[in-house]
């Protein structure tokens, strides 16, 4: 029989080796590296930042503006394409800082479901499946944006309206049905193979369903955060919020509502002044 | 106000009125519009409503969506919830009843008595209380009426094996591990009309004097039509407190999402009203508060810590099916192969290797194991299923080899997605412990001759199916 080998081989608390609780912290976490990634993200971009909690609204849309629409065609195909990533995958950053704290449950589901040998496996591919859904949903924003200022040049002066204009349209959405039937579904869970080809590909597909849960639940304020530039405060906010309704509220509550319509409020404010 | 005393129902004095002024309550809310939130089919929709259900044909004008939304279909199963919303529900229930007592010229304090089926010293205690069954639903408000050809109720008596009070045995409010029990009270989840694992309370007695009973009380969207669900769920009210009275170890959660968890009803008057879980604790102090006959209350809310010790092993899934399993009239068996590489598991490899260890001389080791049954969806009230172990792959079923049985108690509605629902299925999980530890002390065992069999009571009813989506065995 092997034997559990101490990663901490000295020292106790409460007559208890260090090692155990350490052990007992992975089993009962073993979505621990996941937060980890997330917590890498916050630290990054509040690094990225320069410790500026909130962005220039306008700024990188303005940018990406007066490259698509420069003589009214697409010249530099390369400048397009870097800016595009660049928005991708600030935008994926984003989602794994403030939507993979909560896969808690789904984690959990998915980790516990496995068998030990392949957890983290199980995990990394359901996470896979999760983040492919919300890339996808990036690249057809970016690439809709684009689209837009191509065919209508000179609209700079929008950009500052358009978070106004996504977190109004947040609020709207915490009242719709379709919202609160998708926030009860964030806690469904469905049967995992344990072994095989099957099994991986239950996980990536579960990873991929609940993406969906979720863009159905989070799109318009995710959405409005990107409109916003992934401002790190206005994130910090958006985050807070989501997971204290996820924790504390039930999926009947509006205080989402509010918190949007008043972020909508105050970015107009802000614009006007 | 003095504080209510919920009495036995079996032991009313001769002469007491509580049924009596019950039956006339009930009569009158029955009467009552569904657009009132003091009406029977109202209060009975808070828990659930499925108007597609013949016993809901009587409806009637339903309120506003937005006010079904808001109130209907609420009640919490498979979840850590389950005791305190029924508590918070039968509170307003009470109060609602009490009030209309008053109005038709009755006494005032009007107390919801609880029915007692599992006391061994009362030979009548499995049979519903001769109140609700005398007569005919035409003349005793408190009989179910019948819907649609269906009578109110498939059985006036639950059986003896359906009402034991293993759950008061277990120590936590809610399992500190997946695959494992999710404790007295239930697993930690969110809002959770149906869904999760079912707490040791709710699985065993709670479902199954609900499937038991059948017909109305069998399906959660139609049972608090029926008026002895509230005596029921009076008793079950009743057995969560005896359960932190018997051991001071015993404590509700103290986690500040189970506290702050608020949950939506109406008063006495109809006013839409909200209680948290922390607002539940004391019954003393639950709305006028109220009491159990020979129980005494808890006055001081124990603050003693649940997390787990560093001792605690996280218990592992060793074996599981790869594919759903359809149950019908005829038993079903199921093969566990333990997975190979778990075996080099410690926890794991201890389990495994015990026949070895018996060759040895030295008895294998003591394990805790559990068997899930998750995701199990279905349509309609599908029979209960006894479950045995079985290593001879004989198919044989043997009263030594049973380890529980699945009420399925909810199937239907927590398969279906709603606003309420994420249909996922239901989940139970069975310790399995004292049979596969004597099993595994068996010179036969064998790591891959496991089988679950799966016997149903009875023929399925028209209409009805259930499929497990996965079985799986998870060991420490």
């Amino acid at each position: 029989m092997r034997a559990h080998r101490p990663i901490l081989t000295t020292g106790s608390w409460n007559g208890i080796p260090l090692w155990r609780y350490v052990s007992m912290f992975r089993a009962r976490m073993p979505q621990w590296w996941v937060w980890g990634i997330s917590a890498f993200v916050w630290l990054w971009l509040l690094t990225r930042s320069g410790f500026g909690l909130f962005g220039n609204a306008a700024a990188d849309l303005g940018q990406l503006q007066e490259i698509c629409s420069a003589s009214g065609s697409l010249r530099d195909i390369g400048s397009v394409l870097s800016t595009v990533f660049r928005g991708v995958s600030d935008w994926g950053m984003m989602v794994v800082a403030m939507m993979f704290p909560l896969q808690g449950e789904a984690i959990a589901h998915v980790a516990y479901s496995s068998p030990w040998y392949r957890r983290q496996r199980a995990i990394a591919m359901f996470l896979l499946g999760y983040l492919l859904l919300w890339l996808t949903l990036g690249l057809a924003i970016h690439g809709t944006i684009m689209g837009a200022y191509q065919f209508f040049p000179g609209q700079a002066g929008f950009s500052g309206l358009l978070p106004v204009l996504g977190f109004a349209i947040a609020a709207l959405w915490t009242w719709h049905p379709a919202r609160r039937r998708a926030l009860v579904h964030c806690g469904r869970t469905v049967p995992l193979r344990t072994n095989g080809w099957g099994a991986e590909l239950d996980c990536l597909r579960f990873g991929l369903s609940m993406g969906g849960v979720c863009l159905r639940t989070c799109w318009p304020p995710m959405v409005a955060l990107m409109l916003a530039q992934h401002g790190l405060g206005m994130m910090l906010i958006v985050a807070g919020l989501m997971v204290y309704e996820r924790f504390y509220l039930t999926h009947k509550s509006k205080l989402l509502g509010y918190a949007w319509g008043g972020i909508a409020l105050f970015l107009l404010l802000r614009g006007l002044w | 106000m003095t504080i209510r005393e919920r009495k036995n129902v079996y032991m009313l004095p001769p002469g007491d009125t509580t049924l009596e002024w019950y039956g006339k309550a009930v009569a009158e809310m029955r009467s009552r519009p569904s657009t009132d939130p003091t009406s029977w089919n109202y209060q009975a929709a808070i828990h659930g409503i499925d108007t597609a259900n013949p016993f809901w044909a009587g409806l009637g004008t339903a309120p506003s969506s937005s006010q079904q939304s808001e109130y209907w279909n609420q009640c919490q199963h498979g979840t850590w919830y389950f005791l305190p919303w029924h508590r918070m529900y039968l509170s307003y229930f009470e109060q609602i009843v009490s009030d209309i007592i008053v109005e038709l010229g009755g006494p005032a304090g009007w107390s919801l008595p609880f029915w007692n089926y599992s006391d061994l010293s009362n030979p009548d205690a499995l049979n519903i209380p001769p109140a609700f069954t005398s007569g005919t639903p035409d003349t005793n408000p408190l009989q179910m009426p019948p819907a649609g050809g269906i009578p109110g109720r498939e059985n006036n008596s639950v059986l003896e094996q359906d009402v034991t009070l293993g759950a008061l045995t277990l120590t936590r409010f809610s399992g500190a591990w997946r695959g494992a029990s999710p404790g007295f009270g239930g697993p930690v989840t969110s809002f959770s009309h149906s869904g999760g694992a079912h707490g040791g309370l709710e699985h065993l007695p709670h479902d199954f004097v609900h499937v038991d009973i059948g017909n109305a009380m069998g399906d959660p969207d139609t049972a608090a039509l029926d008026p002895i669900f509230w005596l029921h769920h009076a008793n079950i009210d009743r057995l969560w407190q005896v359960w932190l009275n018997q051991d001071p170890s015993h404590t509700n959660p103290t986690e500040s999402n189970w506290l702050s968890y608020s949950f939506d009803f109406h008063d006495g008057t109809g006013k839409p009203v909200s209680l948290k879980a922390s607002d539940v604790l004391d019954t003393t102090q639950v709305l006028s508060g109220y009491v159990y006959q020979d129980v005494p209350p808890t006055t001081t809310v124990a603050n003693v810590s649940q997390r787990v010790h560093a001792e605690d092993a996280a218990p592992e899934v060793l074996s599981a099916t790869n594919a759903p399993a359809a149950l019908g009239a005829q038993a079903h068996t199921t093969t566990l192969d333990f997975l190979p590489a778990n075996r080099r598991r410690a926890s794991l490899h201890a389990f495994a290797a015990a026949p070895t260890a018996t060759a040895a001389g030295s008895a294998p080791s003591a394990s805790e194991a559990y068997l899930n049954f998750e995701n199990i969806t279905g349509t309609g009230i599908p029979p209960v299923y006894d479950v045995y172990l079985d290593t001879a792959g004989t198919g044989g079923h043997t009263i030594a080899n049973y380890v529980g049985s699945l009420p399925f108690f909810g199937v239907a509605s927590s398969s279906r997605a709603s606003e309420h629902h994420n249909g996922s299925g239901q989940q139970y999980v069975l310790d399995i412990s004292a049979v596969i530890n004597r099993l595994r002390a068996d010179p036969s065992w064998r790591n891959d001759n496991l089988h679950v069999r799966l016997q149903p009571r009875k023929a399925p009813h028209a209409g009805s199916s259930v499929t497990i989506g996965r079985i799986s065995l998870y060991v420490k």
